[in-house]
């Protein structure tokens, strides 16, 4: 039992000491109070004292008392149910979609490109963006740069639910002269085999 | 599909396009099959000249004699590799300027920058690079690939009285010579930031004059006016026939800028089909209205594979587009269903006869 028990103190311990001095929402307050009865609860395991209610994590079996004890006891329940799970974060990614394209036009602050889906069945589409969402590190967008298209679909607390998408360029980085003469020589190597089958 | 073969002396012209992409089939008589350049089926996902031609029966093997890629655009080349590959028998035409090595360079340069070739926009030729120099030539020592160049006969067959040839009429030497030019200016530098090549002049367009079952056509190809010593303008001053083409495959989607007075004057005879593919890739689909109306003035019988309007979107697209979310904007599918426009004559009968299939439709249909 005692390393499940200090997973979950290290864990809310580093929460607390990453708690902001001022809780920036309700939901911060709420994350908070939750917290400090989960720890109350860890701690009382821990000693050997279980709870009020006699309910022990593991179970989860309720009390019958309906002593103002007993109404602290049900709080517990309801913190010890409702406490952030420490194997559960607080956002996940549930959906994560992408796609791989070749810019076709850059005109008028706009790029036009030719995406395919990388990761399910879909059509090839052309679609257009703002030309702002590209910062390459020197150099401007032309046709002819690829780029990748990801949506995310984020769940947070209380089922909430959030989508954000991106478009980078694929860094492929810069021509190296040896390269370029690598190309040169193929390209020479080609055309001397295409010009003794061509007339 | 339209699937009923052609008779032994029936010359056929047949047009496919979906709203991205344009492919010809010939059919020039005696069982002789030519293709001009290659458009993907996108729901079969399969080059469709293949597939009509399988479709009528033909082995493609053995009765294909040509296939002409006429330019680098990706609209007109989209699987001629896969054509290249299975018409065994047939000659490969491109523009001379394809065939120089400073294009040749931008080819490996954009496998060596892109690796995936699903991206690779001069895969296909580079597969039919590769496979031209493994083909042996024929029994007869006719080599597999010929260059396109202006005044050059690249199919000939019959004799007088009966003759089919297949003549270019571009791109001229000052064409070949300027995008070759375009293609050495695009070649990087070290240092600069890794892309896939983008250049694409039509100037190097191959046009098409041809003539079977006693009839002339004129295939435009992307062909447009200019610059000077390029396009319509030179051919013009080099080519003339004492027949006159009686139908015409607009060049460029019916785009103003290949439209030249003097190819309706002088090349192309009164009363002509044309026939055209329209295209919704760009920002200004083609062909735009007032084109519509233009080609329509020229030639009352004009037939268009697909409408330039993009189609309703398919259930696909709607779901793409809402996974997308609302970073892009303007998602669409400029493809769409494949449309085909089947002319077909015989040397006894003055006028085309046309079937339609899928969207295809006369092109005073679309105008608005």
């Amino acid at each position: 039992m005692t390393a499940p028990l200090v997973a979950l103190k290290t864990q809310f311990a580093g929460r607390d000491s990453n708690r902001p001095s001022v809780a920036s929402s309700a939901d911060d307050e709420a994350r908070t109070e939750s917290e400090d009865r989960a720890s109350t609860v860890a701690r009382r395991y821990r000693m050997g004292l279980g709870t009020r209610s006699g309910v022990t994590p593991e179970t989860g079996a309720a009390s019958q008392r309906h002593s103002p004890d007993t109404l602290r006891d049900r709080d517990h329940q309801t913190s010890r149910s409702t406490a952030p799970r420490p194997d559960v974060p607080a956002s996940r990614i549930v959906g994560l979609q992408k796609w791989e394209g070749r810019i076709t036009t850059v005109e008028n602050d706009v790029i036009t490109a030719e995406l395919t889906p990388l990761d399910h069945e879909g059509p090839t589409l052309l679609a257009d963006f703002d030309l702002d969402l590209l910062t390459p590190d020197d150099g401007a967008v032309e046709p002819g740069d690829l780029v990748y298209l990801t949506v995310r679909t984020v769940r947070g607390r209380g089922n909430s639910k959030s989508v954000t998408s991106s478009l980078r360029l694929k860094r492929m980085g810069r021509w190296s002269e040896s390269e370029l003469q690598r190309v040169r020589d193929r390209a020479r190597t080609k055309w001397e085999s295409i010009h003794q089958h061509a007339q | 599909m339209l699937n009923d073969p052609p008779s032994t002396n029936e010359f056929e012209v047949s047009i496919f396009g979906p709203g991205k992409g344009e492919c010809i089939v010939l059919h020039l008589g005696g069982g002789h099959w030519a293709v001009i350049d290659s458009c993907v089926d996108q729901q079969s996902r399969r080059p469709v000249a293949l597939a009509y031609l399988e479709n009528l029966g033909v082995n493609v093997a053995e009765n294909v004699r040509l296939i002409v890629a006429t330019h680098a655009h990706d609209d007109h080349f989209a699987g001629i590799g896969s054509v290249v590959e299975a018409c065994t028998s047939a000659v490969f035409v491109c523009s001379a300027a394809a065939t120089a090595e400073e294009f040749l360079a931008l080819v490996e340069l954009d496998q060596e920058a892109i690796g995936s070739l699903r991206l690779s926009a001069y895969r296909e030729y580079s597969r039919i690079f590769e496979h031209i120099a493994s083909r042996p030539r024929d029994g007869r020592g006719i080599k597999a690939m010929r260059y396109g160049l202006e005044s050059r006969v690249v199919f000939e067959a019959g004799s007088a009285g009966a003759l089919t040839r297949i003549r270019c009429l571009s791109p001229t030497d000052e064409a070949v010579t300027r995008s070759r030019k375009a293609f050495a200016s695009a070649f990087p530098v070290a240092g600069q930031r890794r892309r896939a090549p983008s250049v694409n002049p039509n100037e190097l367009s191959v046009a098409l004059w041809v003539e079977a079952q006693g009839k002339s056509i004129l295939l435009g190809a992307d062909l447009e006016n200019g610059p000077a010593g390029c396009g319509w303008e030179a051919v013009l001053g080099a080519f003339s026939s004492t027949d006159t083409a009686s139908l015409i495959k607009v060049p460029h989607h019916g785009s103003p800028n290949a439209h030249h007075d003097g190819v309706w004057t002088r090349l192309v005879g009164g009363s002509p089909t044309a026939l055209l593919a329209p295209f919704r890739g760009g920002t200004n689909p083609r062909p735009a209205p007032p084109d519509c109306l233009r080609i329509l003035s020229l030639a009352p019988s004009s037939y268009i594979t697909a409408s330039p309007r993009l189609p309703s979107p398919s259930t696909a697209l709607k779901r793409e587009r809402a996974a997308m979310n609302s970073l892009a904007r303007n998602v669409r599918d400029p493809w769409g269903a494949l449309g085909h426009v089947r002319a077909r004559s015989t040397q006894e009968e003055a006028a085309w006869r046309i079937d339609l299939d899928g969207p295809a439709r006369h092109l005073a249909d679309v105008v608005t």
